[in-house]
């Protein structure tokens, strides 16, 4: 399924290490899983039980990708943020200055 | 829920003659699509449900073109899953009300199978391949 595949994708770019324990998220029976996930998105009672599985399945898949790739971007973001506290930008004359060995200032 | 019928027979022994007597019925159910089918499943047949899910199984049979009447067996199990009704007590109840013996019976409770399993595969907006 390409939505279950996109999000095992971005599972592992949020959680690189988490790869190889991949396997033991498995042992839970699908639909508690399923039913947990309901809860985590507010998902009403009555759609649950009108909805056909494979509509809801996908349901699921789409509002988990939609909340990892909003994580990814985050922790892009925060990368970013930390970067900028060593990196700086400076004037093309700044360089030339620094490369020249007169220092930053 | 959809609602739709089942061949069903009760099997009698009419005392004038002392012979059986087979009456042909119908059952009347109520197709469940949603998750709670997916928990029948897993709950009756764990088996089968560690393996595949009940919608990728009827979709896997269908495609395969193994609904007929040698798998009748496993395709009462997924049929079981999906249906309600007053009926329907238990799995060893719902296979006692179709004769599997009777070819003809078979042969129509087989064709009810493949009706009821593309309704259920039919019924989604998106398919599974989504």
């Amino acid at each position: 399924m390409a939505h279950s595949q996109a999000l095992l994708r971005l599972y592992d770019k949020l959680n690189p290490n988490g790869r190889n324990n991949r396997k033991n998220d498995l042992i839970v029976p699908r639909f508690i899983t399923l039913m947990a996930k309901c809860v985590e998105h507010k998902i009403p009672d009555v759609f649950i039980a009108r909805t056909h599985f494979t509509d809801l399945y996908v349901l699921l898949l789409s509002l988990d990708i939609t909340n990892i790739k909003m994580q990814l971007k985050q922790k892009s973001k925060r990368a970013q943020a930390d970067r900028n506290v060593n990196v700086r930008d400076i004037s093309q004359a700044d360089a030339v200055k620094f490369l020249k060995g007169g220092g930053n200032g | 829920m959809i609602k739709t019928t089942l061949p069903t027979f009760e099997t009698s022994l009419d005392e004038k003659t002392k012979k059986l007597v087979t009456v042909d019925k119908e059952i009347v159910v109520t197709i469940d699509t949603s998750l709670f089918a997916e928990q029948r499943w897993e709950a009756n047949f764990p088996h089968n449900a560690k393996n595949e899910t009940l919608f990728a199984y009827i979709e896997r049979m269908r495609d395969e073109g193994k609904i007929d009447a040698v798998h009748v067996l496993s395709h009462l199990k997924a049929l079981y899953c999906f249906l309600e009704g007053d009926d329907i007590a238990d799995f060893k109840s719902f296979c006692q009300l179709f004769n599997t013996v009777d070819g003809k019976r078979l042969a129509l409770l087989v064709e009810k199978i493949k009706v009821v399993f593309e309704i259920i595969l039919d019924s989604a907006t998106t398919d599974s391949k989504n």
